[in-house]
């Protein structure tokens, strides 16, 4: 108990520890909330209106009007994109063609181009998505003048779970898991390895304290740290973008305290495999942040990925947690949705803890030799 | 005889914002000599060796090592050696690299260091363990190691910082016969320490307590000054008065 | 300088006795190249459409089969209501679902509005409007065929398409955009972590201490630490380069020697940063802590995986001082677009100011602790 309370102590006196602790979630959900958008918005165009009649002044006072796109620039001529893309500020341009409402009266349809700088190819196709989104409505204004009595098929879509269709929906659970990653497993190897480095893990076993005494009183105050963290990103979501969270908290807790259970079993892992500070970030860095962040759906869909990223993100634990808290937070599931995910993690939480376990016992009978 | 000066300190002061760390200390050190600088923790006597090392500098006070003022640390580092509390030799590069560092560091090129690197590895009995790891070494031998690559460069004083905590009786004697060796060679010994009975070993002690020198002179002539029969006693009459009636 | 050498004889003593860390250094890059740059991309692929016929005419299944026709959509039949709908979108299976009434084809003879319901996942919000407008498209696509094998002239139906043509990257290759992301991540991991807990260790250690104690100067001292990384960074730069040529064919439009060397600054700038926080902290644990959580928000806000230009004011105020936007820009517009000096210059010579600041303010912090 005083073993608990001394590593409680240790992180607690440090302030600057304890300010980036929580000021990594804190600063998190601000920039994906406010900064980092997946979607566009005022994204830099430029013009190239050969036509230069009122449906070309139509539609690009259209482009202006959303939200999505600034016409920053006229052209002049074709020849001028490549050297106003190469500046790297306009994202496409938009070419009307000649006689643009005339052949629109003529044939009935035409046709706008779009040149899209693909070297950022999410905001290219975005872009080439919004702006057909454009055209589109604007063909349905022209439609509903026609009064001939022809079919037009009206779709209704009703959207689900994000009926205001925020970007940040989506990230609030992907930021939870980074964090208690971040805490549970990266901090909880790299404070058992510490005590390796300095030889006082080597005083603590010759004590009367068990093992597993010793490895819980390590543990245990990560566990606590990363539940209020949790607590304290739900509660930044709620105030500061009107987050709810749409299931069951008491699942959606339960849930969050088996994922650090799994963290700290697997920080405990890598503490019985390394001997140096350096080594333990490493592998940990590289071996379950980087890819949890990048692979395991936080940002980039799984689905986008080639279908073998599906079985290559099984074996990572955020991949089935975000698939747990998701739908938990968002979509106001319950637990008959998610118990296949929890059970997959239950599993790898125990297999960590028993490797370890053997780990552990292989070097204290080495010692004992 | 006119004993040549190494250290020279007259009314030495540093404060930390209202906190005095040291208290008009004066005192001066002698060529060759083994000065001892004790204290409780807290007394001060840290602040005043890293003024001493070109650390830090005085708040006032006029401070003198080999010759140098305390106003040009830089000049002062070449010339002095230091050993400090917590270990100071790489733990994963080998004995003979750690020597070639320091050595290097101190202005010498591989063709001297080379030679006097057997000659140090020779007297410490451990030719042949150039090879070695600091890492695989016991803390003792360490210890003497360490001690010798501060002395590597021959510099005219070393300051040594509580060199044989945690060190086992053995090895602390054969430490305190590598620091007569030194003193021997004319080089200057200035070492803190909280261990009562080296004082007996030092030519001269001074007795830090509350930032201010309360003693200053040879072992034998405090002891007979407070009638006491050891530095031990001395120490804690000095420092505690009010237990001399017990 | 003779001193300096020792320095970096001893640094790179003590780098190849840490084989662990060698090994991570070459493999990592290789590894994260090869797994990492596949796997990141936004483009929306397979969409999950689950399709309720309540018609089951002629006209339905003309539509389902345009969609099923179409790769953007994956198409499953699943006869349901709309509760059936609403539980298909809240357990996963579907991403979004159509429900066609059953008077459609009465509503495309005249006699009702044909109309069509559909029900979308908007999690991903963004996924969820492509999808919506895709859906549109095709439905009006399929609307031009009705209206068409009625005989009646196209002018009654009126309309504008767009014609996209992409530049730099006309397969809108993925890759090749977040190649020079992945390797910034790289060399941020290798500059400012490995290069800052190296510093922290000696002050840990008391080592540090020891140095001080030389007539080593502050500056000897801060040049010794950032050359070994700043050369790894380097080395695994052009691993990740060259993997990334091999395997992934990306293009390399622009100079490859501006490139290292926009690269090299950044370098410099990352080493800086990592001295000078390191000159913050006491231990190792906290450094993990602090430079974590700089390097999270420098690579998140740079416009590595979303553009910077579509943040908000403050965010791209806060990207003047970060090193990590500039060398995005810079990377990616000599990389893809082949841009040459003078179009990367003001942010090259940014990019030089800061990594002038950190190393400065690096010094400064040292000078500051003995």
């Amino acid at each position: 108990m005083a073993f608990v309370r001394k590593e409680f102590l240790h992180i607690f006196r440090d302030v600057r520890t304890l300010v980036i602790l929580f000021g990594i979630p804190a600063s998190q959900l601000l920039i994906f909330g406010y900064a980092v958008r997946t979607d566009l918005k005022n994204a830099s165009i430029a013009v190239l209106d050969n036509a230069r009649d009122n449906v070309s002044n139509d539609l690009i006072h259209k482009l202006e009007a959303s939200d999505f796109f600034t016409v920053t620039n006229r052209l002049d001529s074709y020849d001028d994109i490549d050297a106003t893309f190469k500046k790297g500020k306009i994202k496409a341009v938009i070419i009307f063609p000649e006689e643009l409402s005339a052949t629109l009266t003529r044939d009935g349809h035409a046709t706008v181009g779009i040149i899209a700088d693909a070297s950022e190819p999410n905001t290219a196709s975005l872009v080439t998505g919004y702006t057909s989104g454009i055209m589109n409505d604007y063909s349905a204004t022209l439609t509903k003048q026609i009064t001939t009595g022809l079919p037009v098929i009206i779709p209704e879509v009703r959207m689900y779970f994000n009926p205001n269709l925020e970007s940040h929906f989506m990230f609030v659970p992907g930021i939870i898991t980074l964090v208690l990653i971040l805490l549970s497993a990266l901090l909880t190897s790299v404070s058992i390895v510490r005590e390796k480095e300095f030889g006082t893990m080597e005083v603590l076993l010759v004590s009367p304290l068990k093992p597993w005494q010793i490895i819980v009183g390590k543990v245990a105050p990560y566990f606590f740290l990363s539940l209020f963290n949790v607590i304290i990103i739900l509660l930044m979501a709620w105030f500061v973008f009107k987050l709810p969270v749409r299931g069951s908290i008491a699942l959606l807790i339960a849930e969050c305290m088996l994922y650090i259970l799994m963290g700290l079993s697997f920080g405990i892992l890598i503490s019985t495999i390394v001997d140096k500070m350096e080594n333990a970030i490493i592998i940990t860095f590289m071996g379950l942040l980087l890819p949890g962040l990048l692979l395991s759906g936080f940002i980039f869909p799984i689905e986008n990925m080639p279908k073998i990223y599906d079985y290559v993100s099984m074996i990572l634990p955020p991949r089935w947690f975000i698939e747990i808290i998701r739908p938990i937070m968002i979509k106001g599931a319950g637990f008959a949705y998610v118990w296949k995910e929890t059970l997959i993690l239950a599993g790898m939480t125990l297999f960590f803890i028993v490797l370890s376990a053997r780990k552990f016992k292989v070097r204290l009978d080495d010692k004992a030799r | 005889m006119e004993r040549e000066k190494v250290i020279e300190v007259k009314d030495l002061v540093k404060r930390f914002g209202s906190f005095t760390a040291n208290d008009r200390l004066t005192f001066d050190v002698y060529r060759g000599e083994i000065f001892g600088f004790l204290g409780a923790n807290g007394a001060g006597k840290t602040t005043a060796m890293r003024i001493l090392c070109g650390l830090s500098r005085p708040t006032s006070g006029k401070v003198t090592v080999a010759g140098i003022d305390s106003g040009r640390p830089e000049e002062i580092k070449k010339r002095i050696g230091y050993m400090s509390q917590r270990f100071s030799l790489y733990e994963d590069l080998t004995v003979s690299e750690n020597i070639e560092l320091y050595g290097g560091i101190y202005g010498m090129t591989m063709r001297e260091i080379r030679p006097r690197r057997e000659e140090l590895l020779r007297r410490l009995s451990f030719t042949g363990y150039g090879d070695t790891l600091i890492l695989a070494l016991p803390l003792g031998i360490r210890q003497k190691l360490a001690f010798a690559v501060a002395l590597f460069h021959e510099p005219e004083i070393v300051f040594l910082d509580e060199p044989t905590s945690g060190v086992d009786p053995v090895t602390r004697r054969q430490f305190w016969e590598m620091i007569y060796e030194t003193a021997s060679r004319g080089i200057t010994v200035f070492v803190t320490t909280h261990y009562m009975d080296e004082a007996e070993y030092c030519d001269r002690i001074t007795i830090m307590n509350e930032g201010r020198i309360v003693a200053l002179d040879t072992p034998s002539a405090l002891r007979e000054q407070y009638g006491t029969a050891s530095v031990e006693e001395l120490f804690v009459k000095i420092t505690r008065p009010q237990r001399i009636n017990a | 300088m003779r001193r300096l050498l020792f320095l970096l004889k001893k640094e790179f003593r003590q780098i190849v006795r840490n084989p662990f860390m060698l090994r991570a250094i070459i493999l990592v890059p290789l590894l994260q190249m090869l797994i990492i740059v596949p796997a990141i991309t936004f483009e929306v692929k397979r969409l999950d459409l689950a399709v309720t016929d309540n018609d089951r005419s002629p006209a339905s299944r003309e539509l389902i089969s345009k969609l099923a026709g179409s790769t953007f959509f994956k198409t499953t039949a699943a006869p349901m209501n709309i509760a059936g709908a609403e539980e298909l979108l809240l357990s996963g299976d579907a991403d979004m679902v159509l429900i066609i009434p059953d008077d459609f084809s009465e509503g495309l003879a005249g006699v009702t509005k044909p109309r069509l319901q559909v029900l979308v996942d908007a999690v991903n919000s963004t996924q969820a409007m492509l999808a919506w407008s895709y859906l549109t498209s095709v439905v009006r696509d399929y609307n031009m065929d009705v209206v068409m094998t009625r005989g009646v002239a196209p002018t009654a139906l009126p309309g504008i398409t767009t014609s996209p043509r992409y530049w730099y990257n006309p397969t809108l290759n993925y890759k090749h955009f977040m190649l020079p992301g992945v390797l910034v991540i790289l060399i941020i991991a290798i500059g400012l972590m490995l290069a800052g807990l190296n510093l922290v260790k000696e002050l840990e250690t008391g080592t540090l201490e020891q140095i001080n104690v030389t007539p080593i100067r502050k500056w000897e001292l801060i040049v010794s630490k950032v050359i070994p990384f700043f050369i790894m960074g380097l080395i695994d730069l052009a691993l990740g380069l060259t993997v990334g040529w091999i395997a992934f064919d990306i293009p390399f439009e622009g100079s490859i020697l501006l490139f290292f060397a926009c690269s090299a600054i950044f370098l410099v700038a990352v080493l800086g940063m990592a001295l000078f926080f390191s000159t913050l902290v006491s231990n190792r644990q906290q450094y993990l802590f602090v430079a974590f959580f700089f390097t999270m928000i420098f690579i998140l806000m740079s416009g590595i995986f979303t553009p910077s230009e579509s943040m908000p004011q403050w965010a791209q105020q806060f990207n003047w001082v970060n090193p990590v936007a500039y060398l995005m820009r810079i990377n990616r517009m000599v990389m893809l677009k082949g841009a040459g000096f003078s179009d990367i210059m003001r942010d090259m010579i940014m990019l030089s100011v800061l990594a002038m600041g950190f190393i400065f303010l690096a010094i400064r912090g040292y000078r500051k602790r003995a």
